[in-house]
């Protein structure tokens, strides 16, 4: 591990949007261990909210530019927030998928097309959790709450499962006994030891196949490696006490929106503080009966203006909104215990959809930024035109950036987003 | 086109235009003459701002070759498509000449095709099938053969990710990927699954135990406790058991924690119905001239309470009974995991007719009733008070009701102790250091699918000792190694190591095809001595593994990706307004029909042509009802001749009606573009970018046919809604989940379902339409060849297998078009016998 100490940061962001054409020095490469990340400056966070089925696009972009706009119907439950936040309009993929945009919010990549991008379509949180390795027990969480979450995307093109509340309850505060940790210790060695006969047998199958043959078995031995990576990265998690909390254990189907989200949002916000994960990605859903609404989500999406349905998909998303504020509120108020402040001055909280509206638009994506240590406060409107539109993927970089990797492209990003400054 | 598209996603540019244009009919257009016209096209409108002198937008053509297999060069062709797609290049200014729209629609035309090629080349394996992870399907019926797991109740892939398709199919080579998660999982599930086989405890007894009615000594519904205290001698159902409804099951007390062996048992019910007609139809609406049924559900009574719907139940026997109230017994086998039980059910119940009897006793016996008490007295007066109107009721009832009287349960009924799975880990007898190798090499020889080489089994020996050194014992670092081979690449992947394969190639690849798992003792042993390579022991195979039950895999698994009936439940109706999608599980009938339908024909030899038209489906209760048929008593189905020329073929099925509906509303192009890509093969090219999405204005009540004719206007979507449209216009009388309609919603708009196809035939209703695809049906036979051919050798077709499909095309057609022929002439073809 190099003990220079790696560039500044900021050497990057000039926040003109500026694309640089330097080339990759050792210190700049993207798996800088999270150590030496440590010497640079503040331990970063992020948190991405989504939902299937976009924002009703009337209510949400402001009509006006720069700061003092006024906040739309949807936006208006943060108003409280305005100060730390930055809303955009305009940024999108340049895809055109249908419901399947939802999966590409984090990465502007088609699953098909991943093999003709380096990094194949990783997802800007899984970017970070590479780069973070064992810093935290979980490199990252992906959740959902009354919906379904599949922002995130594995280098190898796995689309990782979401957890919901209970299961995220156990994750973060149940420990294994002490005869518990010895069994996952175990195994931890025993499958170590499988692996490392697995993937001898494996090399002499290598050696007797055809060239695509052998591409395709490469995927198996770059797993084994990972798992083993993976293992030894677990295991030094393995006899660290988990924190303890008050917090009762969630109950499974709950049948109220309101506890379930509440209660799952400040789960996500003791992740956060007892720094058990950095990077989470999390899913805003409805089920049928929901704020007294008798049809289903997609059903209101697909409201072709009549008023009721309208009116039904707009009591949806104004409680996903409510439902961030409060979780902003929380961050607001907590200490970050690592950096000093409260959690949101380090944690960026970004709010996007791939699919911008229930008529399968992937054009101009609703989004807002939240803390995270940018200068905030406006509605900032990219260009319309057609050779001048930004992709969202310079947002994604400029988060990257601001994060602590050293990277100058992600996804199909052309910069970082201009007009997005660091405090 | 044979493989999928790729879009590059580089430079897209946004915004759309549109111009109107006089149409020229385009079927004269031939895509050979039209890529001629590109350069001259280029050199006329483009070149002067895209060329030496100048590069608007950094754009230049006149070096741009037709090289398509550089990638810069696909890229900018492809942009340039997309700009002459929106109308936006010549731009719409002063002194710019413009293309006549028959130049422009040439150049589409000409450069679609090249570009698909182009990509399909990008796409190409070599004509060979690539290395191929075992599915998830694929992987749950392996450890079923290997290990002897019921996988019906144990579900070993439950953590695993979706499989990637490509072309709807979950078993290609190239798309399926193998990643650390995959592998994590694959690990995990080995372990648990090598401990629940292996089974070191005596061989159980098999017992015989009777539970005389009552059975369930709890507390149930109010009227079911209420009746047991009235009588010793039976259960009494009265309500429909069903999701959010608790009570109207009778479970038994004797089994509060399952059965505690894994096996097959045998159940004996005795059952009776009672006052099947009755005098109280105003308040109880039963048909009183249908006999009351008992069900059978079996759950897993350690997760669950027998008295409240799980998920994870299942129906497994639906029993009628006899009008007079005589008592009846059934006896059904089935396998009941260990920790699972059954509970019985009156399964066409009315719904919540009793409830708590208090409304019954008001209009049938108002001198017994009283109303309840005041609230603020507690609830434990309340329950007083129901408890005590339930008796009064159940003491002087009128109504029907379902009474269990006795059940038996036997088992487990054991085929052979220790069971199969064990026997292949641990032979019989005591498992000695000294036989570590024999074990590892009989295990392994069964989990690759091949013979192994001492050689090979050295690393896992050596793990075993490793272990047993540490202290284990012998079984349990045998269990490790186990864990090891079936985590090692020659178990989750099929290698091919031979251009025509091997004898146990072509076993592994047949028993995937015909039934998605490992090869059986029988295929193994014609593969050790080369016989299986023989044409004629090849056919008798195939028959052999047909009349298999194990078959079934591929009658489901095979139809389900052909037809894309993944898509049902992807967006289920709406619950009030199609109760009865609910009600009689239609999501599960549905399927199940075209299963059967598919079954059929093949078990047969049918002609292909009966998936375009048929004379017959299968059919129950719920599918008679949904179709507008003959009623029908039972959840089973059946065969049944179709008179009504409306239904018969796969598009009269509620299956491939729905999973082309999206819950809501239907539209002509989903199930257009369904039949061009499914039924005829003909996919048409993909949407050019940022079309912008049908935007339904349902405020201004356009019928869907009158949205779609205003987008034909647009020249650039034209030339493929021409062909798209009326593939799907017929289907519209159809609604999302396949009931028959006359008219759309509440606007009453009557359904016009005629159609001018591409080619100008016409039709005015499905009758006719199916007509028209009767003409094509070679297209349908050939589709379903190719089809067939990717899912058995696990790769996508490509332009170099045309000849040998066409061969087999000519081949079957000779015969009749069988499917099963089908069938036959593909295991015998170049194709399925080569890498």
């Amino acid at each position: 591990m190099s003990r220079r100490r790696p560039l500044n940061r900021r050497t990057f962001l000039h926040g003109a949007g500026v694309s640089l054409a330097l080339p990759m020095l050792e210190a700049m490469s993207p798996y800088c261990s999270a150590f030496a990340a440590g010497l640079t400056g503040p331990a970063k966070r992020m948190v991405i909210f989504t939902n299937a089925f976009g924002m009703y696009p009337p209510h949400f972009f402001p009509k006006e530019t720069g700061g003092g706009y006024k906040m739309p119907q949807l936006l208006a439950p943060l108003e409280r927030h305005r100060k730390q936040m930055t809303v955009f309009s305009n940024l999108d993929h340049g895809l055109n998928l249908g419901h399947s945009g939802s999966t590409t919010l984090l990465n502007g990549i088609e699953r098909q097309n991943a093999s003709h991008f380096p990094n194949g379509n990783i997802s800007a949180d899984q970017m970070a959790a590479e780069w973070l390795k064992a810093t935290t027990r979980f490199p990252s969480l992906q959740t959902s709450v009354r919906g379904k979450n599949t922002l995130s995307w594995t280098r190898h093109g796995v689309n990782l499962n979401a957890i919901n509340a209970k299961h995220l309850y156990d994750k973060l505060f149940l420990d294994l006994s002490q005869k518990g940790k010895q069994e996952q210790a175990q195994r931890y060695r025993e499958e170590a030891s499988i692996l490392d006969v697995v993937l001898d047998q494996a090399m002499s199958v290598h050696r007797k196949l055809g060239k695509n043959d052998q591409k395709k078995l490469d995927e198996y031995l770059t797993s084994v490696r990972g798992l083993e990576k993976q293992f030894a990265q677990e295991k030094q998690w393995l006899d660290e006490e988990k924190p303890k909390t008050t917090l009762g254990v969630p109950p499974t189907n709950m049948v109220n929106a309101i506890d379930e989200y509440e209660i799952h949002l400040d789960l996500l916000a003791l992740a956060l503080q007892t720094d058990s994960t950095r990077i989470i990605t999390t899913g805003l859903g409805m089920v049928n009966n929901d704020h007294g609404l008798p049809l289903s989500y997609h059903a209101y999406s697909h409201h072709g203006e009549r008023r009721e349905l309208v009116a039904g998909l707009v009591a949806i998303e104004k409680f996903q909104m409510e439902q961030i504020a409060r979780f902003l509120d929380k961050l607001k108020s907590t200490d970050d215990m690592i950096n000093g402040g409260n959690l949101l001055d380090h944690t960026m909280v970004l709010f996007g959809c791939g699919m911008s509206t229930g008529h399968h638009s992937n054009k101009n994506l609703p989004m807002f930024l939240v803390g995270g240590g940018f200068k905030h406060g406006e509605h900032q409107s990219s260009p319309t035109q057609k050779s001048q539109r930004v992709p969202a993927c310079n947002l994604l970089l400029s988060m990257l950036q601001n994060f602590g990797l050293q990277v100058d492209q992600f996804g199909t990003s052309t910069a970082t987003l201009t007009g997005l400054e660091t405090i | 086109m044979w493989t999928q598209t790729c879009r590059l996603v580089g430079g897209a540019l946004f915004a759309i235009e549109s111009s109107l244009v006089l149409l020229l009919p385009l079927s004269q257009l031939d895509a050979a003459e039209a890529v001629a016209e590109v350069p001259p096209f280029l050199k006329t409108y483009c070149i002067s701002c895209h060329g030496e002198k100048k590069q608007n937008g950094d754009q230049r053509f006149d070096t741009l070759t037709l090289n398509l297999s550089d990638s810069n060069n696909l890229r900018t062709w492809q942009n340039i498509l997309d700009v002459l797609h929106r109308g936006e290049m010549p731009p719409d200014k002063d002194g710019v000449k413009q293309p006549s729209d028959k130049e422009r629609r040439q150049v589409i035309v000409g450069l679609e095709e090249q570009l698909l090629k182009a990509y399909a080349q990008n796409n190409s394996t070599g004509g060979e099938a690539i290395y191929r992870r075992l599915n998830r399907f694929e992987y749950r019926n392996t450890i079923r053969d290997l290990l002897g797991i019921n996988i019906e109740f144990v579900d070993p892939t439950e953590k695993f990710l979706p499989d990637t398709s490509e072309e709807g199919l979950d078993n290609v080579g190239n798309a399926l990927v193998t990643s650390d998660y995959f592998l994590q999982q694959a690990m995990g599930a080995a372990e648990t699954m090598i401990q629940r086989a292996t089974h070191f405890e005596p061989r159980p007894k098999t017992i015989s135990r009777t539970s005389p009615g009552p059975v369930l000594h709890r507390k149930g519904g109010i009227l079911t406790t209420a009746s047991r205290e009235n009588n010793n001698a039976y259960d009494e159902i009265f309500e429909q058991a069903a999701r959010g409804i608790s009570g109207g099951y009778i479970g038994m007390s004797d089994y509060p924690e399952g059965v505690s062996v894994s096996g097959r048992y045998r159940i004996q019910l005795t059952a009776s119905s009672s006052n099947q007609r009755h005098p109280w139809g105003d308040s109880i609406p039963t048909d009183q001239n249908e006999a009351l049924r008992v069900g059978v559900v079996i759950f897993n009574a350690r997760n669950a309470d027998a008295l409240r719907y799980s998920a994870s139940e299942k129906n497994v026997g639906e029993y009628p009974l006899p009008e007079s109230g005589a008592k009846r017994t059934f006896e059904l086998e089935l396998w009941l995991e260990e920790g699972w039980a059954p509970k019985f059910v009156w399964v066409n119940a009315p719904f919540r007719a009793y409830r708590t009897g208090e409304k019954l006793l008001q209009r049938y016996f108002p001198d017994l009733y009283q109303p309840r008490p005041d609230p603020r007295l507690g609830t434990r007066v309340k329950q007083e008070y129901l408890y005590e109107i339930g008796r009064l009721l159940v003491d002087n009832n009128k109504g029907p009701t379902l009474r269990i009287h006795e059940v038996k349960i036997e088992g487990p009924l054991l085929d052979q102790w220790p069971p199969k799975g064990h026997v292949l880990m641990y032979g019989k007898g005591e498992v000695r250091s000294q036989d570590v190798e024999m074990h590892l090499k009989r295990f392994a020889t069964q989990a690759f699918r091949r013979p192994v080489t001492s050689p090979e089994m050295e690393p896992y020996t050596a793990l075993v000792r490793q272990y047993e050194a540490e202290g284990k014992s012998t079984v349990e670092a045998l269990q490790i190694g186990y864990k090891a081979l079936m985590s090692s690449t020659p178990f989750l992947h099929m290698p091919q190591f031979y251009d025509t394969l091997s004898a146990n190639e072509l076993a592994t690849r047949l028993s995937y095809f015909l039934w998605s798992s490992m090869p059986d003792t029988t295929l193994f042993e014609l593969a050790s001595d080369g016989s299986l390579l023989q044409p004629d022991v090849l056919h008798a195979q195939v028959e052999r593994m047909l009349e298999d039950p194990k078959s079934q895999a591929f009658v489901t698994h095979f139809t389900d990706r052909w037809l894309r009936l993944d898509k049902i439940n992807s967006m289920p109706p709406d619950v009030k307004q199609y109760k009865s999608y609910y009600d009689e599980n239609l999501d599960v009938a549905m399927k199940q029909e075209t299963h059967l339908f598919f079954g059929h024909i093949l078990q047969k030899n049918l002609p292909i042509s009966n998936f375009i038209d048929s004379d017959f489906t299968f059919v129950n209760r719920g599918l008679a009802d949904l179709y507008g048929m003959a009623p029908l008593d039972d959840a089973a189905l059946v065969k049944v001749a179709i008179t009504d020329k409306r239904r018969g073929g796969l598009l009269g099925h509620a299956s491939v009606l729905t999973a082309t509906a999206n819950g809501i509303d239907t539209s002509p192009v989903i199930r257009g573009v369904w039949v061009l890509n499914n039924l005829l093969g003909t996919p048409p090219t993909p949407p050019p970018p940022d079309v912008e999405p049908l935007a339904p204005d349902l405020q201004g009540a356009l019928t869907i046919r009158e949205q779609l004719d205003k987008h034909r206007e647009n020249p650039s979507c034209y030339d493929c809604h021409v062909k798209i449209d009326p593939m799907g216009f017929a289907l519209e009388n159809y609604g999302p989940i396949g009931e028959w309609r006359e008219s759309y919603g509440r606007s009453r708009t009557p359904i016009d379902a005629s159609a001018r196809m591409a080619d100008g035939s016409q039709y005015k209703d499905i009758v006719e339409f199916k007509e028209e695809l009767l003409k094509r049906k070679e297209l349908v036979t050939r589709h379903l060849t190719k089809k067939l051919l990717e899912y058995s050798t696990g790769r996508i077709m490509e332009l170099e297998d045309r000849k040998e499909l066409d061969a087999i095309v000519v081949t079957v057609k000779a015969r009749g078009s069988g499917l099963r022929d089908l069938v036959h002439e593909i295991v015998q073809s170049t194709v399925f016998l080569k890498k």
